[in-house]
């Protein structure tokens, strides 16, 4: 294996970032290269000379470091299982394998490359236009668009890691770890709040950290203010952590390395800084071409010589800091092309002189040319602009280099600002946005409030420090006033050139261009908001740091208005990509088991989800027919047991309870005796069927009345508002997860119940629709004679903690005959064969008793109940539809639930439930049907995939239609 | 009608495969120990199934009155937290209603549940056979902020909080057993096993693990 490409850095130096103890080695397109701990990904491969490590989004461009923070999206990786990982910003990792995104083919040779050369086809929008026509092509132009579009390969196979989300609150959070966010958690702190200070690079300092010629006294100054910080136990620096987003009452988003912190803060100063903005002209986005901190970045954090010979294009006096980095860092600085007319007096302007280096004053870069297959540039031509930024093209000089490094001013890192509510004006002087009204609790310093001088900014985050902790308390705020600021003018009002060829881009990440922008307004796109949409500019990654102001400018110019009055578009959390895991965390899913679950995993049980719960939907070790089989044949000739530990079981007590019990119920419940149970149905205001179950008395002001296991905790909700909606001396006691149930059912349930307890169970001592408290097994228990499932069965509520212990007993009891559990798919089938419906299986969010058979459980003649208002509209007209019951003996095609009841082109209903039975011997099921359809014997038309299968209505019940066996 | 069937908790099959020592508590095979070394997990973080302590819930407008003839002052505040004499304790959870919660051998349960079974009016009973676990150790926080929105330092001595841990709806609260600060944790034992495992998944990550009761209550085993 050959050795890995290792190209050597510039001397040490105290400031740099790099721990060159550590050597690495990762893989990027299939060749391996050194890298030093503490490297980027970026900086290791522009310092082993790669200047190709990306492709733009629509035309494939080659691309290069621009930003070297991630406010660009031309570095983006994958290594097989992550995607999408910002080259500018991960640390790189020893046997790292990556490869570019969005290519075909391979970085060095895309063949979707070939898109930039069709780019006169793909005009703005383009895709609004085309492929309409002819229709049967979309199809195909759709699956190539998304084929081509999209970053990044999805790997299923992926390991799943959990991300952690965690809650914290603090008095004072400080977003940005530069001097103005330094100096404010110095002043919080010293003032007593409970500060967290975020900053999303591996140390605090900034832009102080790459500062270089541009401010000397840095390297001291972030000394100083890390030890200070460091003394303050009240102070908590986050590092290599940014906030993502700022919801209201100052809860904000962090993703740091232990996953997302969920942040409230009494007070947030946003010390964010700022966002260099590119200059823009022909050729712009090539490799080589780059923003002057990045080639800072590079410099002084990583000691990469970022280029060999460069031109500096710039537009105010922080570029000529930058040419002397350039300078320092042993690159060739052919010249400095300064866009304004009358460059600045300033003592960097006097350095460069100093230093030899040409300035050519009110010039500016026309275009960059390119070298071979447009993977660098090999110069650039200069040329006069007039002040109006019209470039005299015709006249100019061409200027060899392979790098152009651009500082031509900033906007304000104000997103957050703008997702709390905060507003940012344009300031005319200022060439730039700053914030103007900011939500209470929120205040501002630094770059993003428009200071640039050092000690200005410092100043800043100590007045917007003390303010916060000020406010954190209850206090008044102190005074704050703007501090004097040395630098003016930090932004070119418009480094942007228009080019007959095109290919200046505006935006990197979406290929737009400025004539893009230029023919949106002309289509009458001419709002920011439109513009963004029809153009896509500002919506790739980056969401517009680059991109946003300069594409403001261009359509301010193209439709006549000021830039104050084209205004941004609005801020949305993100600020930086953030991943679906980051999102999701730890992905909490509760779910529920009754307490008697360990018995039906230990039988063998096959489990399913019913809404949170997990019950066991059959019992191995037969497949799963044979099994449901098997124990529908165990309750019909014998005895089974299921755990119906799931249904809501709610206690009403209270004077008032049989009232209430009466109004929330179609049926009666005043007139429920001691020892008896009912069924209870409950409908909504609008006479649905919502809910049924059972209710028992257990004294003159006590009931316990059962749900359904979905509907329990909405039942709660409803008893409870309810009951104080009326006023009722009530009491509601939620017992659903404090008990568990079970029900024994068959011909043989008598006598294993027998074995267990000293009550009278005979028929005549315990009848149907009985209810009882007493003893079973050593457990207090509540029975009820009840039968879902069509056969003599008791049903026993107990606490939680003894259900296990009664299952154990029923179960030993039962061996003489037999007994085995039973699952959710045979009670599901036993109960049709016995013709009872399920809530919410067979009827729907429109059903009303009488379509569902149910009348006999409404007493209309009550006082009041919840939906008799509605009921009684209902009534007097006929019904549209009607549930019952069907066979079929033939059942070569067996239709399932929901397929349609038809005559002719008549939809007249549904099915709702079906299934083979095996204690009758072929296919039950029920449907709806128009009413003058339900008379047994009457043959329906059921439509299966297309063709119609023959149904014939039958009376329900199917079994034991005397109801024999379940009174017996 | 009295009870003569053991207890269950609802982490006893999760507690089965750590090969505890069992002991019966209160009427419940609890969990004393879970390995001869595991006291030094509280040095960093603790998992306790509590779910023997006894329980008691009474509802209705006769509460107060009623728990007063039987030498219970209930706090008036809505979610105060209030220690008998015994060491049971009692907190008040609504305009009517009330938790009383045991601690083993005192007999305060069995001797309220005792004097209901005769009815008492406007005194309703309220079954309370929830999960109970114990957080304990220095990274019980930091567990906790991973789950619920509430943070332990700002958890009022003697107060409860309901919230949802880990998307559960439970009480929290801070109490100090066998001297150390635990965070207890009360919920519906429909939920017990889901939020046993997850506590433990992010307990692991801290280097603690579930230890058993003896560590909190020496004086049970």
């Amino acid at each position: 294996m050959a050795d890995p490409i290792f190209i050597e850095r510039l001397p040490a130096a105290g400031h740099e970032w790099i721990d060159r103890d550590q050597r690495l080695c990762f893989s990027f397109e299939g060749r391996r290269y050194g890298a030093y701990a503490g490297d980027t990904i970026s900086s290791a491969l522009w310092g082993n000379g790669v200047r190709l490590l990306g492709r733009s989004f629509k035309y494939h461009r080659p691309r290069g470091v621009y930003s070297m923070c991630a406010h660009d999206a031309n570095v983006m990786l994958e290594n097989g299982e992550t995607l999408n990982i910002r080259g500018d910003t991960t640390l790189v990792e020893d046997g790292m394998d990556l490869t570019a995104v969005n290519t075909v083919g391979s970085l060095r040779y895309d063949l979707a490359g070939l898109t930039d050369r069709m780019s006169g086809f793909l005009p703005v929008g383009f895709y609004y236009k085309a492929f309409h026509t002819p229709n049967w092509m979309f199809p195909n132009w759709e699956r190539m668009i998304r084929d081509i579009a999209g970053l990044g390969k999805v790997n299923p196979a992926a390991e799943w890691k959990p991300s952690p989300k965690g809650y914290d609150a603090c008095d004072v959070l400080i977003v940005g770890g530069g001097p103005s966010g330094m100096a404010a958690a110095l002043a919080a702190g010293r003032a007593g709040s409970r500060v967290v200070l975020v900053e999303d690079t591996r140390c605090l300092g900034g832009s102080l950290c790459y500062a270089g010629a541009t401010a000397p006294e840095s390297v001291a100054t972030i000394n100083s203010m890390r030890d200070e910080i460091a003394k303050l136990e009240n102070v908590e620096v986050r590092l290599n952590t940014s906030v993502r987003g700022c919801y209201s009452e100052n809860w904000l988003a962090m993703i740091g390395p232990g996953g997302m912190t969920k942040m409230r803060a009494t007070a947030v100063v946003v010390a964010t800084g700022a966002y260099e903005q590119p200059a823009v002209f022909r050729h712009n986005d090539l490799p080589g071409v780059m923003l002057g901190t990045a080639a800072q970045r590079l410099a002084h954090l990583y000691r990469v010589k970022p280029m060999q010979r460069a031109l500096v294009l710039l537009g105010n006096d922080y570029g000529y800091g930058v040419a002397l980095d350039l300078k320092a860092a042993g690159v060739e600085v052919a010249a400095v092309v300064d866009l304004r007319e009358t460059i600045g007096k300033g003592e960097l302007v006097h350095d460069v002189k100093t230093a030899g280096i040409e300035i050519l004053a009110g010039q500016c870069v026309y275009e960059a040319h390119p070298a071979g297959g447009l993977r660098g540039i090999k110069g650039a031509r200069v040329c006069p602009v007039n002040s109006d930024g019209t470039c005299i093209s015709t006249t100019g000089i061409n200027v060899n280099c392979d790098g152009i490094v651009m500082a031509t001013g900033w906007a304000p890192a104000g997103d957050l600002i703008g997702q709390a509510g905060g507003r940012l004006n344009y300031v005319q002087d200022a060439a730039q946005f700053r914030p103007d009204e900011l939500p209470p609790g929120m205040f501002a310093a630094g770059r993003v409030n428009g200071v640039f001088g050092v000690d200005a900014r410092v100043e800043d985050g100590g007045q917007a420090g003390g303010q916060a902790a000020a406010f954190a308390v209850g206090k008044e705020l102190p005074a704050r006033r703007r501090p004097t600021d040395e630098i003016i003018a930090p932004s070119h009002p418009y480094p942007i050139v228009k080019h007959p060829k095109g290919k200046a881009f505006v935006d990197l990440d979406e290929d737009v261009q400025i004539k893009d922008i230029v023919n949106a307004a002309k289509e009458g796109y001419d709002s920011a908001e439109l513009v963004k949409r029809y153009t896509t500019v500002g919506m790739g990654p980056s969401q517009g740091k680059i991109s946003n102001l300069n594409s403001s400018r261009i359509l301010a110019k193209a439709t006549g208005q000021t830039i104050g009055a084209v205004g941004y578009t609005t801020f949305r959390p993100f600020t930086q990509p953030t991943t679906i895991g980051e999102l999701a965390g730890r992905r909490f899913h509760p779910d529920r088991r009754t307490p008697i679950h360990s018995r039906h995993q230990a039988a063998g049980a096959v489990f399913m989800h019913a809404g949170a719960w997990l019950r066991p939907e059959y019992y191995g070790p037969r497949v799963r027919h044979q099994a449901i089989v098997h124990e529908v044949q165990a309750v019909r000739h014998s005895a089974g047991i299921i755990d119906v530990g799931t249904l809501g079981k709610i206690d009403v007590c209270g004077a008032d309870a049989a009232e209430f019990l009466e109004r929330m119920y179609t049926g009666r419940f005043s007139d429920l005796t001691l020892g008896r149970c009912r069924y209870a149905l409950m409908c909504d205001e609008s006479g649905v069927v919502i809910d049924d179950g059972m209710s028992a008395r257990l004294g003159d002001d006590r009931f316990y009345v059962t749900t359904t296991s979905s509907g329990s905790a909405a039942i709660v909700r409803e008893m409870k508002r309810w009951a104080m909606i009326w006023g009722l001396e009530v009491t509601i006691i939620d017992h659903t997860g404090q008990f568990g149930a079970l029900n024994l059912a068959g011909p043989e349930s008598r006598n294993i119940l027998g074995r267990l307890t000293g009550l009278d169970i005979s028929a005549g001592g315990f009848e149907y629709l009985g209810f009882r408290e007493a003893v079973v097994a050593g457990v207090n228990c509540r029975l009820m004679r009840v039968g879902f499932v069509g056969e003599l069965g008791y049903e026993l509520h107990v606490p939680a903690q003894h259900a296990a212990a009664l299952w154990d007993a029923v179960i030993e009891a039962g061996q003489p005959e037999g007994i085995i559990p039973f699952g959710v798919e045979a009670q599901r089938l036993l109960r049709m064969e016995k013709g009872h419906q399920i809530i919410g299986q067979d009827t729907d969010g429109l059903t009303t008793p009488l379509e569902a058979g149910l009348a006999w459980a409404v007493k209309m003649t009550k006082p009041f109940f919840i939906g008799q208002r509605s009921l009684k509209i209902v009534e007097p007209r006929p019904n549209v539809r009607a549930l019952a019951g069907f066979v079929m003996h033939d059942s070569t095609v067996m239709p399932s639930e929901c397929h349609l009841v038809v005559d002719g082109d008549e939809i007249c209903g549904r099915v709702t439930s079906i299934a083979r039975s095996p204690t009758l011997g072929h296919v039950i099921g029920m449907a709806y049907m128009r009413p003058d359809q339900t008379t047994p014997g009457t043959v329906i038309d059921i439509r299966v995939e297309g063709r119609l299968v023959q149904a014939e209505v039958a009376k329900l019940p199917f079994f034991d239609p005397s109801n024999e066996r379940q009174k017996s | 009608m009295s009870t003569t069937a053991f207890r269950t908790s609802p982490l006893h099959s999760e507690l089965e495969q750590l090969s505890p020592t069992w002991t019966m508590v209160a009427g419940m095979q609890a969990a004393s120990c879970l390995g001869d070394n595991e006291m030094h997990l509280l040095e960093t973080v603790a998992l306790c199934d509590l779910s023997f302590l006894p329980r008691l819930g009474l509802n209705g407008p006769g509460v107060t009155g009623w728990l007063q003839t039987q030498d219970i002052e209930v706090p008036a505040a809505m979610y105060e937290l209030a220690t008998l004499s015994d060491g049971s304790s009692v907190v008040r959870i609504g305009t009517n209603e009330v938790i009383i919660e045991g601690v083993p051998g005192a007999g305060t349960i069995d001797k309220l549940t005792a004097a209901l079974a005769t009815d008492v009016k406007d005194v309703f009973n309220v079954t309370r056979n929830e999960a109970s676990l114990a957080l304990a150790g220095p990274a019980a926080a930091d567990v906790l902020a991973q789950t619920c929105s509430v943070l332990v330092r700002d958890l009022l001595q003697q107060a409860l909080v309901y919230t949802r841990v880990a998307g559960v709806s439970a009480a929290v609260f801070q109490q100090e057993l066998n001297g150390c600060n635990c965070v207890r944790l009360v919920f519906d034992p429909s939920y017990g096993i889901y939020m046993w495992r997850e506590l433990l998944k992010i307990i692991a990550e801290y280097g603690g693990g579930a230890v058993g009761f003896a560590c909190l209550f020496p004086e049970s085993q």
